[in-house]
């Protein structure tokens, strides 16, 4: 069943040259002869997209592209100018956190001014408001005029509040670029229970991470016109190869884009915890990757290069690939390696860091005792935990691999790639790690 | 979208046009320690201010002059007041009109709901003065007539209001004029004068200004204890209803540009 459809749509703006036209220099230009020239810019052209039922689609595209436009035409802000717009169901649109907040009313008041904003009848808003309120963890300032609030406690009642609209369709622009990371997860969490609950949500993002994490399609957008249609991993594909972004080795560094453009996924340069702490340092590192290592504090690759990773590719428990894992499903990490000479007794290692670089794992292959005798040519091994322990979050993941002694790196990819991780329940909300525990009361 | 279609909208999103005509409210007298005191402050100020002007320095032989005076004066701030904000009110919300949908009538809606509300208190310190005074009051003309006619200059309002909003959003120099269209209007209007006054010549000319027939009937009821003549009563139907139609139709042809020009 679709519950959105945009079929031919088109919309054009007017850039005038200067916005607002003063009656004088009018007059003025009617006695001169001249006309007002305005140049035509179609933001749409002949857009079509579906969005069926329970889906979470995607919309990337470079700035201009049209991606806030389509949402604001299929929201109703925004008139076309051909074509149609046909949504099933309660739209709520989240363009801006907070639009229309007054700074001098209370946290309590702006609660009541912006959900009837949203189309909320009085009953509805008193039936929300204490769970608003708690969402936000703002009880303590509520009766408090919203000028003296911190941005981040400002966008946490506006997200708080767009929550609760509990609408058919979501649709979402770029909202989840704002608040520390801690509010991010909690956002996250949030839209995934919508997913699970089984509401349509049409989601734009330069964040592709997040739109990797979220979406089941993607649409790709450029000058006004869809240009693919596809998975997240091919959209995303499509568009990095659009804007030039090299792909060194067919492995695409998705560490770039974090949450909020790119700065939470950043970790800050510390000592490097390297994935086998005592020999790392004597690795041999060739000139292309010493001139790459110093381009990049992080992620960074060395290595003598007679093994090469050519990709990592992260997979839940069907085998799909994703990048984006629940807590307690099965966590696959596919290595796929190729090899320049023959190479024997090889050992594999890889390991995970929580976005600050806090080294959580490091395991390899010769402590797990798994014997490697050689190498085929090229090949792949898989990571694999069975019940993943951990928590909302992303996360940075580094694979190399060494020579039998581990003295030389054959191939270091140190944080080079990520992946998150979304928990389902709340309570698992704090920390990183899910320990599994019991309870004693005596 | 039909007008019908806008009409059931703006009744489903009533909540809305309640919370912003009680922000409004709020804000103006929030911090004040008098808080809506000073609603009541402005007019008697004025009313102190026109009586001793006019009625002991100029000598208007007008009788009752500072009667005659407030009962005219408050109805005109009610418009002075609902245009001069709702003018510029879709521009200074844009950032409302450019990322949530609602039916963007709703603001200079709830304008002038707001200062009709203000209207209503000031109104209401009238009756005790006019106790005081010792009126006669026609109790049957204030129950009926009264109502109706604050009904007819709320709806009168509004349609300029949602005419001017609309226009102000792609004509900037839309505010400027209407301070002056509303400074001459002031003069025009049966205010600090009578129309037995003016020069009979003219006077039918005067009488084609809607003010002038609202403040009249105003008037009528208020200090003739009298209902307003049904004829001029009719025309002043005619005004309000031509003044929604017109700021409807203005509003309903702009609106779908407000998002992309404010």
């Amino acid at each position: 069943m679709t519950t959105i459809e945009v079929q031919n749509l088109s919309k054009k703006f007017l850039i005038q040259h200067q916005k607002t036209i003063e009656l004088k220099e009018k007059l003025v230009g009617l006695v001169k002869g001249q006309r007002f020239t305005h140049e035509e810019f179609w933001a749409l052209k002949d857009v079509s997209i579906h969005v069926n039922k329970g889906e979470t689609v995607g919309l990337i595209g470079e700035n201009g592209s049209g991606k806030s436009t389509l949402l604001k035409v299929i929201a109703r802000i925004l008139k076309p100018n051909a074509g149609h717009v046909r949504a099933t169901g309660r739209v709520a649109a989240l363009l801006e956190l907070g639009a229309g907040f007054n700074p001098n009313l209370t946290g309590r008041e702006n609660i009541y001014l912006n959900s009837s904003l949203l189309g909320f009848k009085k009953k509805e808003i008193q039936k929300k408001v204490k769970s608003i309120i708690s969402f936000s963890e703002l009880e303590r300032f509520i009766d408090t005029p919203i000028k003296v609030y911190s941005s981040g406690m400002y966008v946490r009642l506006g997200f708080s509040i767009a929550i609760h609209v509990d609408p058919d369709i979501l649709l979402i622009d770029e909202i989840l670029a704002v608040g520390d990371e801690s509010f991010q997860k909690k956002c996250l969490t949030k839209i995934n229970q919508f997913r699970e609950q089984g509401k349509t949500i049409l989601y734009v993002s330069h964040a592709l991470d997040s739109v990797r994490a979220l979406c089941d399609r993607v649409y790709l957008l450029h000058g006004g016109r869809i240009r693919t249609m596809g998975s997240p991993d091919d959209a995303i594909r499509e568009y990095r190869k659009s804007l030039g972004i090299p792909e060194e080795d067919d492995i695409a560094p998705v560490r770039e884009t974090g949450m909020e453009t790119g700065k939470a996924s950043r970790a800050p340069a510390g000592p490097e915890p390297s994935l086998l702490p005592e020999e790392a340092a004597t690795g041999e590192i060739s000139e292309e990757e010493a001139k790459k290592r110093t381009e990049a504090v992080a992620p960074s690759r060395w290595g003598n290069g007679d093994v090469t990773i050519t990709d990592v590719i992260f997979m839940k428990k069907s085998g799909e690939e994703t990048g984006f894992f629940h807590t307690g499903e099965r966590f696959i990490a596919r290595i796929r390696y190729r090899c320049k000479k023959p190479v024997t007794h090889p050992v594999f290692g890889v390991a995970i860091y929580t976005s600050d670089g806090l080294r959580l794992n490091g395991p390899n292959t010769k402590l797990d005792k798994v014997r490697i005798k050689k190498l085929k040519q090229e090949g792949y091994l898989d990571y694999i935990v069975e019940d993943f322990p951990l928590l909302t979050g992303d996360y940075l993941f580094t694979v190399a691999v060494y020579n039998e002694d581990m003295a030389s790196p054959y191939d270091h990819l140190e944080k080079y790639f990520n992946f998150k991780v979304v928990s389902d329940k709340i309570h698992q909300q704090q920390g990183v790690v899910n320990i599994p525990c019991r309870w004693s009361v005596r | 979208m039909n007008s019908v279609a806008t009409i059931q909208e703006i009744i489903e999103y009533r909540e809305l046009v309640k919370n912003m005509v009680s922000r409004d409210l709020k804000i103006k007298y929030k911090d004040s320690i008098l808080g809506y005191f000073w609603s009541l402050v402005n007019p008697l100020l004025m009313f102190g201010i026109y009586t001793v002007a006019f009625h002991y320095i100029l000598k208007i032989q007008i009788e009752d002059f500072p009667l005659f005076f407030i009962i005219g004066f408050l109805p005109w701030s009610f418009v002075n007041i609902s245009l001069m904000t709702a003018v510029s009110s879709i521009v200074d919300n844009g950032n409302l009109v450019n990322k949530v949908y609602f039916p963007t009538e709703i603001i200079p809606l709830s304008i002038v709901l707001s200062s009709f509300v203000q209207f209503l208190l000031t109104f209401v310190v009238l009756f005790p003065v006019l106790f005081f005074l010792d009126r006669s009051f026609n109790l049957p003309a204030i129950l009926t007539a009264l109502p109706l006619l604050i009904f007819l200059q709320v709806l009168f309002v509004l349609g300029l209001a949602l005419f001017f909003s609309a226009v102000h959003v792609f004509f900037r120099d839309t505010k400027h004029f209407l301070e002056i269209f509303l400074t001459v209007w002031f003069f025009l209007s049966p205010i600090i004068y009578t129309l037995e006054l003016v020069p009979e010549r003219v006077r039918g000319y005067f009488m084609l200004n809607p003010m002038a027939l609202f403040l009249t009937a105003y008037r009528d009821i208020l200090m003739r204890a009298q209902f307003p003549d049904p004829l001029a009563f009719l025309e002043i139907v005619a005004f309000a209803v031509t003044s929604v139609l017109i700021g409807w139709g203005t509003f309903s042809f702009f609106k779908a540009k407000f998002s992309e020009t404010v």
